[in-house]
């Protein structure tokens, strides 16, 4: 058996922290990418399209993310496409991190006066110009606390790619556990690591509203 | 041709028959007051002239474009048809200057320059020339209305749409908002008011519309109107409100 | 193609997970929901160190994966002897994970309590104890009940990763069905179906006892 000293679990730990950063970027990015495809089609007046939003939310919502993953990783390898670990992990947190964006940003856009929508409207603005000029810019403000806030959730979502085995922070822990056979140990640093990451976006995301709510 | 003709329009919201046959033909220049209790249709009809909503039965016409709710109908029509609303709806996170020059450059595809310049001179027309760089917040509810009264005039509209826009202001600060509508009116924009103040609609308007029940119950000249009412429930109105 | 027919005959085993699932649920949402309770109201109203204590441990819990405390609990506290079954330590992670988030949440609701109704409290006679429990703590949970109600649902959602503990709830039922019969895809998707539901009977449960609880909004 190999010898792991504190060192070489915690640079192994770190190694793996770069991918548990990476897939959580490229979730939050595919997430917010698709939330803002899935909020025009709900502000849009097709009743069909809101209503496969509403549904979209509560699916999303209402299963847990580990059976989105494996949704993904085994459904898209039954009609026969070859789907990495990462394709799959990736794939699911985007979807799973548009749904709650959406729903975030629902609450920040229909607190917005209804005379926003018809002034812009009397004044010739598209929808989409509307979205990109009156709405967005309003609607950001109050939505980037709440985001921020969110992305916690999303950090901690990347931990349950280890299960279908993508190699991040967790499943690195639960490899050096069954190396070392010090699982007190090895967690504890797990969980300090993604403290360390998560911490800080809980702080700015509390910050940010406190901010919100003096300035108001 | 009228440049704004409304023929026979019914509009329904679900069961409720709000406008109920409404026929109004207004020609180039003519200032136009609606007035009526609390109910009888008037935001709603001023509402159907630009597309904000859509009417069951009849037709109308503004500029010789016909009106409809849909996008591409609505956006021509916000080229002959601008709107004053009674709380404002300036744009906060935008300045005045901005808000303004906001429409001129992405719908009318004006240079940023050319709208800059448009824009001061519908500021300096408002009276507050100096307010270019504020943002909404900083502004009264006298100054913020006549901001949007010069963010509709920079679209150069042929008819403003004008529904109660004192109605949110305090007393002390109608006044300052009423002068330059009278000035509007004197350099011959058509336009077309709601309104409850009945001196303003005496002494500014070529006609008075007075609606009751989602109909026109009575029109004429304001002295008409004002002295000489025909109907019981005019009367009754014009007693009530003077 | 999807064949869902070769899952009938393992109609027992996503049963008694769908059980077990329901079980962890309730408990955990009841003791998760009191402790919630007690360390908001420490967190609001108690000493500075008290305070400190039970917000330490609230953004230990909020900052951390759900299976990261899992494996924690299951794995590394036996090392120093806290020995736990599987089903003691998911239940142990699920309490401590919605206590966390309520005491945030109903923290919230607390702190919404106008000034006057501790002081009419007060001039009534009542204890500090009275006030909360009589007069103040309904008021603020009402409040905050939706956001409750959610986090109560995202806490039974996440209990699926229990089953990576051998937990044998309705996600473990899901591995093992699938492993002997090699319909992964459909497994899950009635899985996720199950869960889907019992979501939103959650939700249905909760409005249910909010308009009980609450009734005194109704009636006005
Ligand atoms: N969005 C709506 N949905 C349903 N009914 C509406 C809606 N808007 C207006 N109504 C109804 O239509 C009728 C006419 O309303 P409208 O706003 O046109 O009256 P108004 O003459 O402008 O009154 P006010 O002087 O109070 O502004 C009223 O009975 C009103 O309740
Ligand atoms: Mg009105």
């Amino acid at each position: 058996m190999i010898e792991f000293s504190n060192i070489d679990i915690i640079r192994n730990l770190l190694i793996a922290t770069q991918w548990t950063i990476l897939l959580s970027l490229a979730a939050f990015a595919g997430g917010i990418t698709v939330a803002l495809l899935l909020t025009a089609a709900r502000l849009n007046k097709t009743p069909l399209l809101s209503i496969f939003v509403r549904i979209y939310v509560e699916v999303f919502q209402g299963t847990p993310l580990l059976m989105q993953m494996f949704l993904c990783f085994f459904g898209l390898s039954m009609i026969s496409i070859e789907i990495s670990a990462w394709n799959a992990a990736a794939l699911s947190l985007t979807l799973f991190t548009s749904a709650f964006l959406v729903e975030i940003w629902r609450g920040c856009i229909d607190t917005l006066p209804k005379g926003q929508w018809e002034a812009s409207r009397c004044l010739g603005l598209s929808f989409l110009q509307t979205l990109r000029y009156i709405i967005l810019p309003q609607a950001i403000k109050t939505a980037l606390a709440p985001s921020i806030g969110f992305s916690v959730q999303v950090v901690k979502g990347t931990a349950l790619a280890s299960v279908i085995g993508f190699v991040e922070l967790t499943k690195a822990g639960s490899m050096l556990n069954n190396a070392t056979f010090e699982p007190f140990k090895v967690f504890t640093f797990v969980a300090i690591i993604y403290f360390i990451l998560c911490y800080p976006l809980s702080w700015t995301s509390k910050f940010l509203e406190k901010k919100f709510n003096a300035s108001r | 041709m009228p440049l704004v003709k409304i023929n026979d329009v019914h509009k329904y919201y679900g069961d409720l028959h709000v406008l109920k046959g409404v026929n109004l033909s207004i020609k180039q220049g003519e200032v136009i007051c609606i007035i009526g209790r609390s109910g009888s249709g008037k935001s709603t009809l001023l509402r159907c002239m630009n597309g904000l909503e859509d009417y069951q039965k009849g037709g109308i016409t503004v500029d010789y474009k016909e009106v409809t709710t849909e996008d591409i109908q609505v956006k021509a029509l916000a080229k002959s048809v601008g709107m004053i609303f009674q709380n404002f709806n300036l744009f906060p996170h935008l300045t005045v200057g901005q808000n303004i020059m906001l429409a001129p450059t992405i719908v009318l595809k004006q240079s940023t320059e050319e709208a800059r310049v448009v824009a001061k001179k519908m500021l300096t027309k408002v009276g507050l020339a100096d307010k270019f760089d504020s943002y909404p917040e900083q502004l009264s509810g006298g100054q913020q209305q006549r901001v949007a009264i010069a963010r509709a005039l920079a679209m150069s509209p042929k008819v403003l749409l004008c529904d109660e826009i004192t109605s949110a202001l305090d007393p002390e600060l109608v006044g300052e908002v009423l002068k330059v509508v009278e000035q509007l009116a004197e350099e011959g924009i058509t336009l077309i008011l709601v309104t409850h103040e009945m001196n303003f609609a005496r002494d500014v308007s070529d006609r008075v519309v007075f609606m009751n029940q989602g109909k026109i119950w009575e029109e004429g000249p304001p002295k008409d109107i004002f002295e000489k009412p025909q109907t019981e429930e005019l009367k009754l109105f014009v007693n009530s409100v003077l | 193609m999807l064949n869902f027919s070769d899952l009938l005959p393992y109609t027992d085993q996503f049963l008694k997970g769908l059980l077990t699932t329901v079980e962890l649920t309730l408990y955990s949402t009841l003791l998760g929901l009191i402790l919630g309770a007690v360390l908001a109201t420490a967190r609001q109203y108690g000493s500075s160190l008290v305070a400190g204590v039970v917000s330490v441990y609230v953004e230990l819990i909020r900052n951390t994966p759900f299976i990261v405390q899992l494996f924690f609990i299951f794995f590394g506290l036996p090392s120093i002897g806290v020995m736990l079954s599987p089903w003691q330590a998911g239940m142990i992670a699920m309490v401590i994970n919605l206590a966390a988030y309520s005491t945030e949440i109903i923290r919230a609701g607390l702190g919404t309590t106008p000034k006057g109704q501790w002081e009419a409290a007060k001039v009534l006679g009542l204890s500090f104890k009275q006030t909360l429990l009589r007069v103040v703590m309904v008021p603020a949970v009402e409040k905050i009940y939706p956001a409750l109600t959610s986090q109560c649902i995202i806490v039974m959602l996440g209990s699926a990763v229990l089953s990576q503990i051998s937990v044998p709830d309705l996600t473990y039922a899901a591995n093992l069905v699938q492993s002997r019969n090699f319909r992964s895809f459909e497994s899950y998707l009635i899985t996720a179906g199950l869960y889907l539901l019992l979501a939103i009977l959650m939700r249905k449960a909760f409005n249910m006892i909010g308009r009980r609880v609450f009734s005194y909004r109704v009636i006005k």
